[in-house]
C-alpha cells in the first residue's frame, strides 16, 4: 500500500515539475523551440504503467495545463487524454521498439497533436505560425531518449511499478 | 472516448458561453504554485541584489530619487494649473472630458505561458479588482492590455502582439490611424497610412484615446521607418515601441474615469448663454 502511493507521488511530481519546465522564463525566440515537456513524461508514464496512468489522468493533467497556459479550456485535456488512449493501446509493441524507433513514432504522432492543436487554437484568433511551429514537435522527438532514459532511471530508483 | 467527448464539449462550452470561467478560476488557484516556483529564482536574484548592495550605493540612489521627484513635483504644479484651465476650456466648448486617471502597480511574474503569443503574467487579478481590457503601462509608455483576469495574476498582450491593435495619434499632425503588432519584440506597424499622409520619421505616436480602451495622450511608439510601395494602397509604416518589456519589473494598470466631468460652471455657463435651456438633471 506505501509503495503504491509513493509510486504516485513520483508520477505526480514529475508531471508537476514537467509543467514548471513548460512555463520557464524563455525569451519567446527560444520558448518556441521547447519541446512539449508535459506530454514527453505523460507519454513516458502511460507506456511504462498503463494501469497506473489512466485517460482520466492524462485528461486532468490537461484540464490543468490549460488552466496554467491560458488556451482554451479543452484543448490540451483532449490532446494529452488521445495520446494516453494510444499510448494504452499501443504500449506493448511500443515497448518492444528502440528508443529511436520510439521517437521516430513520437514524431509522426505529435505532428498530428500539433495539428489538431493548431486547429483548435484557431477557434480563438489566427495564429501565426512559421517553421518554428513545427519545428518544436522534431526537437520533442529528438529529446525524448533523454526523457525516457531520466524517467526510467527515477522509475527504477523509486521502484514505481 | 469519455474524456475526448467531455473535452470537446468543454472546448464548445468555453467557445459560446462564459460558464467555465468559475471553473478556470478555482482550477487556476491549484496551479498557482507552478507559477509561484518558477518565478522563484527571478524573485530570489532580485531580492538578493536588493540585500546586498552596500550602504554608500542606497545613499546614492536615494539622493538621485530625491532630486528627481522634487524635479517631478515641480513639474506637476504647473500641470495642475494647466489641467485646471484645460478642464474649464473644455466644459466652454461643452465637450465631455475624461478626469485624471487612478493607477495601481504590479510587477511581472517571468514566465511564459504560451511562446505563439507575446504575452506576460502580473501578480495581481480579480482581488484587486482588474478587468478585461485594462490598459497596462509603464514609467515610458503603454505596454498592452489585459487579456484574462485570474483571482491572483493576470494576462496582458503587449502591443507588440500580431493579434493586437491600438488606435494612435501623430502627435505632431493629430493624425489619427491604427497601430497593429507584428510580433517582433519592439516594433508595431502602421498598415493604413495613405500615401499623402504627413509622417516623417521620428514622429511621436499617442493613443488617440478612440476605441475607448487605452486612455487618450500616452506615448505608445515613435515612427521609425517609411517604406511607401508602388501600386499599393497603403504605404508601409513601422514604428519602435517606447515602453520596452525587457528592462521593467513594475507596470501601471489604468483605471480610467470616463464621465463626462459636471461641472458647476459648465452649468452657469450654460445658462449664461441660453437661458432657455433646461437643466440636464
Amino acid at each position: 500500500m506505501h509503495a503504491r502511493s509513493s509510486g504516485n507521488v513520483i508520477i505526480y511530481l514529475s508531471l508537476f515539475f514537467s509543467m514548471c519546465l513548460s512555463i520557464a522564463p524563455w525569451s519567446n525566440s527560444i520558448a518556441g523551440l521547447m519541446p512539449s515537456w508535459t506530454l514527453l513524461t505523460l507519454m513516458y508514464w502511460s507506456i511504462a504503467l498503463p494501469h497506473k496512468v489512466s485517460i482520466g489522468t492524462g485528461w486532468v493533467t490537461g484540464l490543468l495545463f490549460d488552466v496554467l497556459s491560458g488556451s482554451i479550456i479543452g484543448q490540451h485535456a483532449l490532446i494529452f487524454s488521445i495520446t494516453t488512449f494510444f499510448s494504452h493501446t499501443l504500449y506493448s509493441r511500443l515497448r518492444n521498439y528502440l528508443v529511436w524507433q520510439q521517437a521516430i513514432f513520437i514524431l509522426f504522432f505529435l505532428l498530428l497533436m500539433r495539428l489538431l492543436s493548431l486547429w483548435i487554437s484557431q477557434l480563438n484568433f489566427p495564429l501565426n505560425t512559421d517553421y518554428k511551429y513545427w519545428l518544436q514537435v522534431v526537437i520533442s522527438a529528438l529529446i525524448w531518449p533523454i526523457i525516457f532514459s531520466i524517467l526510467r532511471r527515477v522509475r527504477r530508483r523509486f521502484r514505481v511499478q | 472516448m469519455a474524456a475526448a467527448v467531455i473535452s470537446i464539449l468543454l472546448l464548445l462550452l468555453a467557445q459560446k458561453t462564459d460558464y467555465l470561467q468559475r471553473v478556470k478560476d478555482g482550477l487556476s488557484l491549484v496551479v498557482h504554485p507552478i507559477l509561484v516556483i518558477v518565478d522563484l529564482p527571478a524573485k530570489t536574484y532580485d531580492w538578493l541584489t536588493e540585500n546586498t548592495r552596500g550602504r554608500a550605493a542606497v545613499l546614492e540612489e536615494n539622493r538621485e530619487l530625491k532630486s528627481e521627484a522634487l524635479i517631478l513635483k515641480a513639474k506637476l504644479q504647473k500641470f495642475n494649473a494647466i489641467e485646471k484651465e484645460n478642464t474649464r476650456l473644455h466644459s466652454l466648448l461643452e465637450s465631455s472630458f475624461k478626469i485624471g486617471e487612478q493607477f495601481i502597480s504590479a510587477s511581472l511574474i517571468k514566465v511564459n505561458l504560451n511562446p505563439n503569443t507575446q504575452q506576460v503574467v502580473i501578480d495581481k487579478g480579480h482581488r484587486f479588482d482588474l478587468h478585461l481590457g485594462q490598459p497596462a503601462l509603464n514609467e515610458d509608455g503603454v505596454i498592452g492590455q489585459i487579456i484574462e483576469v485570474r483571482p491572483q495574476t493576470s494576462s496582458i498582450i503587449l502591443i507588440t502582439d500580431p493579434n493586437h491593435a491600438i488606435p494612435v495619434e501623430i502627435n505632431r499632425t493629430g493624425l489619427r490611424t491604427i497601430a497593429t503588432g507584428n510580433g517582433s519584440k519592439n516594433t508595431i506597424n502602421l498598415p493604413y497610412l495613405p500615401h499623402n499622409a504627413d509622417i516623417k520619421s521620428g514622429d511621436l505616436l499617442t493613443s488617440s484615446g478612440l476605441g475607448g480602451v487605452f486612455p487618450k495622450g500616452y506615448p505608445v511608439a515613435t515612427v521609425s521607418k517609411l517604406t511607401p510601395l508602388q501600386g499599393e494602397a497603403f504605404m508601409q509604416a513601422e514604428a519602435t515601441t517606447i515602453a520596452k518589456i525587457d528592462n521593467t519589473r513594475e507596470l501601471l494598470l489604468v483605471w480610467s474615469n470616463q464621465e463626462p466631468i459636471p461641472l458647476t460652471s459648465t452649468a452657469a455657463v450654460n445658462t449664461q448663454t441660453n437661458p432657455a435651456s433646461p437643466d440636464a438633471r
